[in-house]
């Protein structure tokens, strides 16, 4: 287990309401902040609050912003082993999708492949080119123990498949697909792969060199990071995108006529930037690696054990995902049920948890609507816990409690 | 109440589904719902989707529904009489 005296970095811990402390089991969806990201930020807005990037103010403030946000995509890239010029600057790791979808160059017939477990966020992209440029979007479906079904895809693998888009850790109960067997199938067919990594990165050491993804997404602030995205692009990748948002900083030059844009990767970054983001973002993965991927996955991985476990013992609690508790890292989603139907409402079952324990946790579809839809549980979703660096055993525990106590009182 | 618009037609479905239940708490509410969308897909419609438990306290806000807590455990719902 990770030391306890990490969790005073943490200043939304040490919160009170109703003579209880904090219990943050939402982190799949936005992560805590230690106060040296806080700091980081704060440092900008006082210290040197004025705009980077290429081309723009030369002054003395604007030399501090520039060293300082190129240091942090320095440091960004080095986290994931990628090179400063492989990351790009996005909103979130939903933009970074976007970018991907729009900026690649699919045409009418051309195939996207996902897996039957995507995001809103890798799903809805797709089917809005389906819509607009008459791509195909094809789902590879789930084995019955609702892992990814390696053979399915080969099968639906072809000349016309261009992207293969799938999610690398899932956020509806941590499951990591075998990417790196997808990556390589999917190369093998002249498919180029986009992970989705929003719930990978910040939670186990990820190595794009070694993944071989031609492009990948994640968000900072799922990783204690200020509101931030990434996309890793291979260099080679990255060039044959077309630009995404155009404006300012995107261009070298510009005529009435025709602009000529700059190499990745700021042609895809127009506009001001969140300067404050970025140099909080390199704050994050510095904190993140003195306390050590390896630590942090590992520290996960028991407190999913432990609370998978104790949550078992609950007759009425039904897992929602994949059916190996062991496949399970860092997210347990489940839903109280009783001879086949629902018992309490996830939503409910939040809410008492919050009421009575300060125990935040995410109820509903968790953005994967087209899950539980095919599922037939769309109504009401499932309850999700998710785990990080600063969660303790005492904490599942005090969950474990609180949902006995909503069963009993039940009857 | 006045109703017209979206929403206000979501409400008129969800206060029909309560006055049949009696009361009920959400898991029952939206099992309901499940059912009747599957059965009368054109009627029930309107309620593709949407969070049941924010429509409903957004009716016990305005009056409409009773949202009553017992000491522990989920909320019940009832149509509120006038």
């Amino acid at each position: 287990m990770l030391p306890e005296k990490l969790r005073r970095d943490f200043p939304a811990l040490a919160r009170v309401r109703n003579r209880r402390p904090p219990v943050y089991l939402d982190s799949a969806c936005m992560s805590l902040k230690p106060r040296q990201v806080i700091q980081a930020v704060r440092e900008y807005y006082e210290l040197f609050p004025a705009c980077g990037g290429r081309g723009r103010s030369q002054h003395w403030f604007a030399g501090e912003v520039k060293e300082a946000t190129e240091r942090a995509r320095e440091e960004v890239a080095r986290f994931i082993n990628a090179s400063p010029e492989e990351v790009v600057w996005t909103k979130n790791a939903t933009e970074a999708i976007n970018l991907v979808a729009r900026s690649l160059r699919l045409k009418r017939d051309d195939i996207v492949l996902t897996s039957d477990r995507e995001h809103n966020s890798n799903l809805v992209p797709w089917l809005e080119l389906e819509r607009r440029r008459g791509i195909r979007h094809e789902v590879v479906p789930a084995r019955e123990d609702e892992t990814f079904d390696i053979e399915k895809l080969k099968e639906m693998l072809s000349p016309e498949v261009k992207l293969v888009s799938v999610v690398h850790v899932s956020n509806l109960d941590g499951y990591a697909l075998p990417v790196r067997e997808i990556v390589e199938i999917a190369h093998d067919y002249g498919a180029k792969v986009l992970l989705d990594a929003a719930q990978s990165v910040p939670h186990r050491s990820v190595d794009v060199r070694e993944l071989e993804a031609d492009f990948l997404a994640f968000s900072v602030h799922k990783m204690l990071g200020p509101s931030l995205g990434v996309l890793y692009g291979r260099k080679e990748a990255l060039r044959e995108l077309s630009p995404f948002i155009a404006g300012g900083d995107t261009v070298s030059d510009s005529y009435y006529e025709r602009a000529i844009f700059l190499p990745p990767p700021h042609r895809f970054e127009a506009g001001l930037q969140d300067y404050a983001a970025q140099i909080g973002a390199a704050a994050a993965v510095g904190y993140l690696r003195r306390v050590g991927m390896r630590r942090i996955a590992k520290h996960e991985r028991r407190l999913t054990a432990h609370l998978s476990k104790k949550l078992s013992a609950i007759e009425e609690v039904r897992f929602v995902g994949v059916r190996d508790p062991r496949l399970r890292s860092g997210i347990v989603s489940f839903r109280l049920e009783r001879r086949g139907r629902s018992l309490v409402a996830p939503s409910d079952v939040a809410e008492l948890l919050d009421r009575h324990y300060n125990i935040m946790l995410r109820a509903g579809d968790h953005c994967m609507h087209s899950w539980f839809n095919a599922r037939g549980i769309g109504a009401s979703g499932s309850v999700r816990a998710s785990l990080y660096l600063y969660n303790t055993r005492e904490e599942c525990d005090l969950l474990v409690e609180g949902v006995e106590r909503i069963v009993e009182a039940e009857g | 109440m006045k109703i017209v618009g979206e929403e206000d037609k979501k409400k008129r479905l969800l206060l029909e589904i309560l006055r049949s239940l009696g009361e009920a708490k959400l898991a029952r509410i939206q099992e309901e719902v499940e059912q009747r969308r599957l059965t009368q897909p054109e009627k029930y419609e309107a309620l593709t989707g949407c969070n049941l438990q924010d429509l409903l306290i957004e009716m016990a806000d305005e009056g409409l529904v009773e949202r009553i807590f017992p000491e522990w455990g989920a909320p019940v719902y009832r149509v509120r009489k006038k």
